[in-house]
């Protein structure tokens, strides 16, 4: 490398190194923030459901009803069992839309043969536009049970559909292989009736892979020893116990997970439902919805709730999952471009000052300062700007600082809600938590990178997903029940 | 310092956090695992005396023993898990084992505490065993809201004017929790609260009117008959709109009568108000005027209108089938789907 080449890297690298260390800095202050506020928020949490006992709503006929939006597509395996958890939620009013988005196989065949299901006329009010509905199916068993087949227009179409047929003061999205556990939609629904002012609330969700499951309920809570499963538990324990559960306190969520999550109809209704040309859906449409009530008055506040839980069959091939992170990067950009004008805007509140900046500085640039930081790395390392020795060092003090935050995840969900019983399944986490920095972060920062690259390119595709599916899997042979 | 000394500081700064973070996972497990083995053998003795003393007329010495020796958590635990399920002698029964325990006395005491988190235990026990401790209604001014739900839950053992008139100031309580445990704690007190609930609407604001008759409607006791018939004239739509669902609800002539005429309202949700009741009295005599809604300019309303015609039976059918041949597209849709909600017995 000839000498001014070398001066010119030298020249070059000083302020990006600098630049890349104070976001260093920056990213690790916001994370140990929102761990803090993760620990008092979940002291708060916990307090408030031992002060609204459960079984007062289960067993109250003032509970607001609630309709659950299920939207399937190409689901015959497991829309059966999907379908009679739902129904036998511990909710008193409950009302199941289930939204059959032009499936190519039998799942309407199925749902009419198990659920006895008779057409009715289609008559409903189409307060948002959708794609045309081809068949509406009520059941003569299940008098809450209502059955929509309609056109292919992909997910946010179908909920639009269930949008315009519910009943329900409150709806709640879910994906159609979502399991719920029994008591989930109640603990869902408490910041809604201690609150007017809650416009949404979300739950924790939880990768499903490996766990024993029986008639759409989990048996048992288990470790995945596969290790794209057994990583995403940690990565999901901390998106939402460490980042959700955080911004709960120091401003409110801008994502509600599209796989559960709770929202007031009405508001939804005069926001116009879920957006079709995003694929960010379920960021969009909270983000919206935060925004119209600060502009136009009425309910802002989305929550997150810790303690209902959903369980999800995560990706286990590197393609599904590259394809599932490049998606949801590109989400998170639309999202972030369509509602710019929130960032810094002091009329926005918390909004617009604390949450958006951090979304952008935090979310949306992390992957292209992480890149920059390993090219930068790399540099110096090759023109001799560091040693090898300090590089090795602040690598692992990089490594050792994302391990502290998912140990520290990890003893919050333990503390909270012992979920993981046997200490072989502890050992499991602590070692995926390691695993994590070793080619899967990298690939993260890849993935992101390539979605934030396709969005500027204007693709807005989602991608082949995938699934193993999960009617009934028996527990391994040395689990208990929990 | 040097950077290099100072990653080298930061980095055992960081191994020792992370040291101390697994061993507090490591401790917490083997806590959790000690625990878990140590409370099941003694919450199944003590489930095991409880039940044996419940069925011997609350004779068991060694129910006693064994309970005071659990956690008060363990001990909050049981009750939760039987009291629910208990009734009258066997009700009456477990209040007196709690009490030779000494937890009475010791929910009283927890009323008293400073700590928020000691008043909600302490006001739960009571509710659990139903102590009608003069202590715990004191919590109902409590400042903590999650206290003042707990108390509002327990005053279903102190069906008292004075108690009722406490609950029915909480139906305007600023926390949301509290307003639908006073909500739902009037429902199961029925009887006694229905007249303080009477001269309470006369006296309400718009927010406690509103709750207050979320309460009635769902007692629906026959007293309730000249507040909501006061109420079907108020000016505020919401309030109409509930009051007229309470006369749906209560059906005398005169109640049906004004049910009637607010089929002429100027707001939608109070005409889909008197067409519900309307359905749910399948007040047939109605149908023709009910008919004529199933061309209401607002879509709800259309459709709550066939689905009244729908409970009216044969003569609302009748109605039905000709305005399936309606020139009226909406009419005909919604008269086409009530019809075959008929023929499936499906509720709407």
């Amino acid at each position: 490398m000839s000498y001014t080449l070398a001066a010119a890297i030298e020249a070059l690298m000083g302020p990006v190194e600098a630049a890349v260390l104070a976001y260093f800095v920056l990213i690790n202050v916001c994370y140990t923030g929102l761990l803090v506020a993760a620990v008092f928020e979940m002291r708060r949490t916990r307090n408030e459901a031992v002060g609204i006992n459960d079984h007062i709503v289960v067993g109250s006929r003032l509970a607001p009803t609630i309709s659950i939006l299920a939207p399937a597509y190409n689901e015959e395996a497991t829309i059966t069992a999907s379908v009679q958890s739902l129904l036998t939620l511990d909710y008193p009013n409950l009302e199941v839309v289930v939204i059959a988005d032009g499936c190519k196989d039998q799942t309407i065949d199925v749902l009419k043969a198990e659920f006895s299901l008779v057409e009715v006329h289609r008559a409903y009010a189409p307060r948002v536009h959708t794609k045309g509905v081809v068949a509406l199916y009520r059941s003569v068993r299940h008098a809450n049970l209502v059955v929509v087949d309609k056109l292919n227009g992909g997910k946010a179409d179908a909920l639009n559909v269930g949008l315009n047929l519910a009943s329900g003061e409150l709806v709640c999205a879910i994906d159609a292989d979502t399991l719920i556990e029994r008591g989930a939609l109640v603990r869902l629904a408490r910041p809604m009736i201690i609150d007017p002012e809650v416009v949404a609330t979300g739950g924790t969700i939880r990768p499903v892979n490996a766990v024993p499951t029986k008639n759409g309920q989990v048996l048992d809570v288990t470790v995945p020893r596969n290790m794209l499963a057994g990583v995403q538990v940690v990565e999901y324990l901390r998106a939402f116990l460490l980042g959700r559960l955080g911004l709960n306190r120091l401003g409110g969520n801008l994502i509600i997970s599209g796989a559960f999550g709770l929202f007031r109809r009405e508001p939804m209704l005069a926001a116009g439902g879920w957006l079709h040309d995003t694929v960010g859906e379920d960021m969009e449409l909270v983000v919206r919805l935060r925004r119209l009530g600060y502009e136009q008055g009425g309910p802002s506040k989305v929550i997150f709730v810790p303690d209902p839980t959903a369980w999800t069959e995560v990706p286990e091939s590197w393609g599904v999952l590259g394809r599932q992170r490049d998606r949801w990067h590109r989400g998170l950009t639309d999202t972030l471009w369509r509602h710019r004008r929130l960032i810094g805007n002091p009329h926005f509140g918390a909004m617009g000052l604390i949450v958006f900046p951090y979304f952008v500085l935090v979310e949306l640039l992390a992957p292209v300062v992480e890149a920059l930081g390993l090219v930068v790395l790399a540099g110096s390392l090759a023109v001799g700007l560091i040693d090898q020795t300090f590089a090795l060092l602040f690598f692992a003090l990089a490594i050792g600082i994302g391990l502290i935050l998912s140990v520290a995840t990890l003893l919050l969900d333990q503390a909270a809600f012992m979920r993981f019983r046997r200490p072989r399944d502890l050992a499991w986490l602590v070692w995926w938590s390691v695993a994590e920095n070793l080619g899967y972060r990298q690939m993260t920062v890849y993935w992101r990178l390539r979605g934030l690259w396709k969005y500027m390119r204007g693709r807005s595709d989602w991608g082949a997903m995938t699934r193993k599916g999960f009617a009934t899997k028996p527990p391994v042979s040395s689990a208990r029940p929990s | 310092m040097s950077p290099d000394a100072l990653v080298r500081m930061v980095l055992f700064s960081e191994s020792l956090m992370l040291v101390v973070g697994v061993l507090l996972l490591v401790a917490h497990a083997a806590w959790w695992w000690w625990y878990d083995r140590w409370s099941a053998v003694r919450v199944n003795a003590v489930r095991a005396s409880l039940r044996e003393a419940l069925a011997g007329g609350d004779r068991n010495p060694g129910f006693t023993r064994d309970f005071v020796r659990l956690p008060m958590r363990l001990q909050i635990y049981l009750l939760g898990e039987l009291a629910p399920h208990l009734t009258g002698v066997e009700r009456q029964s477990l209040r007196r084992l709690a009490q030779r325990a000494g937890l009475l006395a010791k929910a009283e005491r927890l009323c008293r505490s400073w700590f928020w988190s000691r008043r909600l235990f302490g006001a739960k026990i009571c509710t659990l065993v139903g102590h009608p401790a003069a202590v715990v209604l004191t919590l109902l001014t409590d400042r903590n809201p999650s206290v003042r739900a707990q108390a509002i839950e327990w005053a279903i053992h102190r069906p008292e004017p004075a108690v009722v008139e406490a609950l029915l100031g909480m139906l305007g309580d600023r926390d949301g929790r509290c307003r639908f445990a006073a909500q739902d704690t009037l429902v199961k007190l029925g009887h006694a609260a229905v007249a303080p609930l009477i001269a309470y609407l006369a006296t309400a604001d718009h927010d406690g009117t509103l709750g207050a008759l979320e309460v009635a409607l769902t007692m629906a006791d026959a007293r309730l008959l000249a507040p909501a018939t006061a109420l079907a004239r108020a000016e505020s739509p919401a309030v109409r709109a509930r009051a007229i669902a309470l006369l749906g609800a209560l059906g005398s002539a005169e109640g049906v009568a004004l049910v009637e005429r607010a089929l002429d309202d100027d707001a939608a949700v109070v005409r889909q108000a008197a067409l519900r009741a309307l359905g749910g009295l399948a007040h047939w005599p109605a149908a023709s005027r009910v008919a004529k809604l199933v061309h209401d300019p607002v879509w709800d309303v259309r459709r709550q209108a066939a689905l009244c015609l729908r409970a009216f039976g044969a003569p609302g059918a009748l109605f039905l089938r000709q305005l399936r041949h309606s020139d009226d597209p909406v009419a005909s849709s919604v008269a086409r789907y009530a019809l075959d909600l008929s023929a499936i017995g499906a509720t709407a």
